[in-house]
């Protein structure tokens, strides 16, 4: 009986944890609020803000843990690419390259304004963490001032040791 | 001490008791006695009918070990060749059997499909007679899918799917001389079956180091058993004496049961991950019938043949089972070890435990340990892998005389039951993982009269295709 008891509080406990706001799973973006200005997200358009090392942190914290044989072969790949992420390469360890994903169009590393085949245009991220076509219009000019989260952004990539590589060659 | 030579008039009582040898549970009533009926005949019958019914009771223990529901399987070839220490290490489809905390790690829609082959091996001494029995079997493993939900943070995987948990192939041989009853004994049972068990179920992360799941499971699958005994007594007989009986019992159920899991993974460094998983009591329903047919042979005297119907309606009840596991994953090695706690004593026939005379419970707390390792070859996309686990009896009884249907006697346990077990994954194109896996298990129990010995190998192949 007790463990009964037990087993009802874990599961009360686990649904409490899925339902509240406060889960640590994101399946809808929280609404980006700035300078009084508030946009809801309906896209995946991640990187127009976030670093992709900083997206992949998301699925993949620093003590998640990893999997066996990772840095061999496609194990990475098989493991721990999400089927969903917004990446048009992904990298190779064994061959320190950038590979397209398949059914993908291969984009240069450098290059952050070419359209995927999805459709999606995926622009320079702007200096806010402001989302959204209108928010991109709305930023518009500041990109043409310059923008430094662009510039890192450079420098980053899925798996930063892959694009440094590439940089550097 | 003989059999009792029972004259045909004494055929109801004998059938009685060969109702409690039956090799599945036969219902007494097809419906239940009103209580104030049920409590007058227990007072009536108090002293008389308790150590009867205790002695059925206990038989019921032999029972359950028959079906396999004592005896759950590892499920999946990756799983399979670590001992089934998936508790803290898994990480793909068959988490939603041993922690579906473990499906939040998955990040590509995955499907999966094993089979397993299997061949049982169960030598019976019976009266210094030894009878070596051979089962084979090739059936599925397991059919599942998993959907990882795409979020922004953290992970959400539904996942479903079939297992092949338990199962009800058995086959025994117990034929010899019979110094006790003394007559010439031959008892053969023949049971197939499959428990498939039907998961639902989902894991997220509730926070980066810290995964969650749930799962609900319904079980379902048929039985069939085919008993057949006949005893004999020496001669020499007097006129109207009986010689022998054959028995032909046929009996088919239908098995219906659900429980469900629950589990966490923790990830306190980046390397170590603990597990906690605990499964629910299952609720197991047999429901179906039998045909028992029964020859008596007198000497000088006409022989007897009844036939007759039975309604089997049984309800069992298979004890919580919790789960602790540890892992260590380095990029190239994975241990991991697994903890795990049943209390048989929980284990319920028609809401009642199994007891013996004095109330000490007929089955036994366990403790069972499994370990396994895995490692990856850095020059071919291979992954080898080798598991033992070490797994006591809930029960420590054998029957000596199924045919009597005498209680059980407590057993000495020469060797606890193992597993050894061993398996190697291949990554083929990316997105496809074919695991084999390997295990030999064995255990042996025995009693003054009969000696129980059994070993398996079983062969289990799974494809798992990630999208």
């Amino acid at each position: 009986m007790t463990v009964q008891r037990s087993f009802r509080l874990l599961l009360v406990v686990l649904v409490t944890a899925l339902v509240s706001p406060a889960c640590y799973t994101l399946i809808k973006h929280p609404k980006v609020i700035e300078e009084g200005y508030q946009q809801e997200v309906r896209d995946r358009q991640c990187t127009n803000c976030h670093y992709e090392d900083e997206i992949w942190s998301f699925h993949h914290p620093p003590n998640h843990g990893s999997y066996p044989g990772v840095q061999y072969y496609d194990w990475g790949y098989y493991y721990q690419v999400p089927w969903w992420y917004e990446s048009y390469w992904y990298y190779t360890p064994s061959s320190s390259e950038t590979v397209p994903l398949p059914g993908r169009t291969y984009r240069p590393a450098d290059d952050k304004s070419q359209v995927g085949p999805s459709g999606r245009t995926l622009g320079h991220p702007p200096d806010s963490k402001s989302y959204g076509s209108s928010v991109r219009t709305k930023t518009s000019d500041k990109e043409k001032k310059g923008d430094t989260k662009n510039e890192k952004s450079k420098k980053r990539t899925v798996r930063p040791r892959g694009k440094k590589e590439k940089e550097d060659g | 001490m003989r059999k009792a030579r029972n004259a045909p008039s004494d055929l109801g009582g004998k059938k009685k008791k060969r109702m409690a040898d039956s090799p599945v549970p036969v219902s007494r009533t097809t419906t239940r006695p009103r209580f104030g009926t049920f409590v007058f005949a227990a007072l009536a019958l108090t002293i008389l009918a308790v150590p009867v019914s205790r002695a059925q009771e206990i038989n019921e223990a032999v029972t359950i070990e028959d079906l396999g529901f004592t005896g759950r399987f590892t499920v999946g070839a990756r799983p399979s060749a670590l001992a089934g220490a998936y508790t803290a290490a898994g990480e793909d489809i068959y988490s939603l059997v041993y922690n579906p905390a473990g499906l939040a790690r998955i990040r590509r829609i995955e499907t999966s499909l094993g089979f397993q082959h299997k061949k049982n091996n169960l030598t019976n001494v019976f009266y210094g007679n030894d009878n070596e029995v051979d089962l084979s079997s090739t059936r599925l493993d397991a059919f599942a899918a998993a959907y990882p939900v795409p979020t922004y943070r953290g992970s959400l995987v539904f996942a479903g799917g079939v297992y092949r948990v338990m199962s009800s192939d058995f086959q025994i041989l117990n034929r010899g001389f019979n110094t006790v009853s003394e007559t010439f004994d031959d008892y053969l049972l023949q049971q197939t079956g499959s428990i498939y068990s039907y998961n639902v179920g989902f894991g997220v992360d509730l926070s980066p180091a810290i995964s969650a799941g749930a799962s609900g499971f319904m079980m379902d699958g048929t039985i069939k058993a085919l008993t057949q005994f006949s005893y004999a007594y020496p001669p020499p007989f007097v006129p109207g004496e009986q010689e022998s009986e054959f028995l032909l019992d046929d009996a088919r159920v239908d098995l219906d049961g659900y429980g469900a899991t629950i589990g966490i993974q923790y990830h306190p460094l980046s390397l170590v991950r603990f597990g906690l998983s605990v499964t629910t009591p299952i609720k197991i329903n047999l429901s179906g019938d039998a045909i028992e047919e029964t020859a008596r042979y007198f000497f000088n005297a006409p022989g007897e043949f009844t036939s007759q119907r039975f309604a089997i309606d049984t309800d069992y009840k298979i004890p919580f089972r919790i789960n602790v596991g540890f892992a260590l994953s380095t990029p190239n090695v994975l241990f991991a070890a697994d903890v795990g706690y049943t209390d048989w004593a929980q284990a319920e026939i028609n809401s009642r435990q199994l007891k013996d005379e004095d109330l000490r419970p007929i089955f036994n707390q366990v403790i069972d340990i499994r370990a396994g390792a895995e490692l990856v070859l850095p020059f071919m996309p291979v992954r080898v892998r080798a598991g033992y686990a070490y797994l006591p009896y809930g029960l420590e009884y054998l029957q000596a005389d199924r045919i009597a249907g005498n209680a059980l006697t407590k057993a000495e346990v020469q060797t606890q039951r193992q597993i050894y077990a061993a398996g190697c994954g291949f990554l083929l194109g990316r997105v496809l993982i074919i695991d084999a896996a390997y295990e030999y298990s064995l255990g042996k129990r025995s009693i003054g009269t009969l000696v129980d010995d059994r070993t398996s190998h079983r062969l289990i192949l799974t494809g798992s295709y990630r999208f």
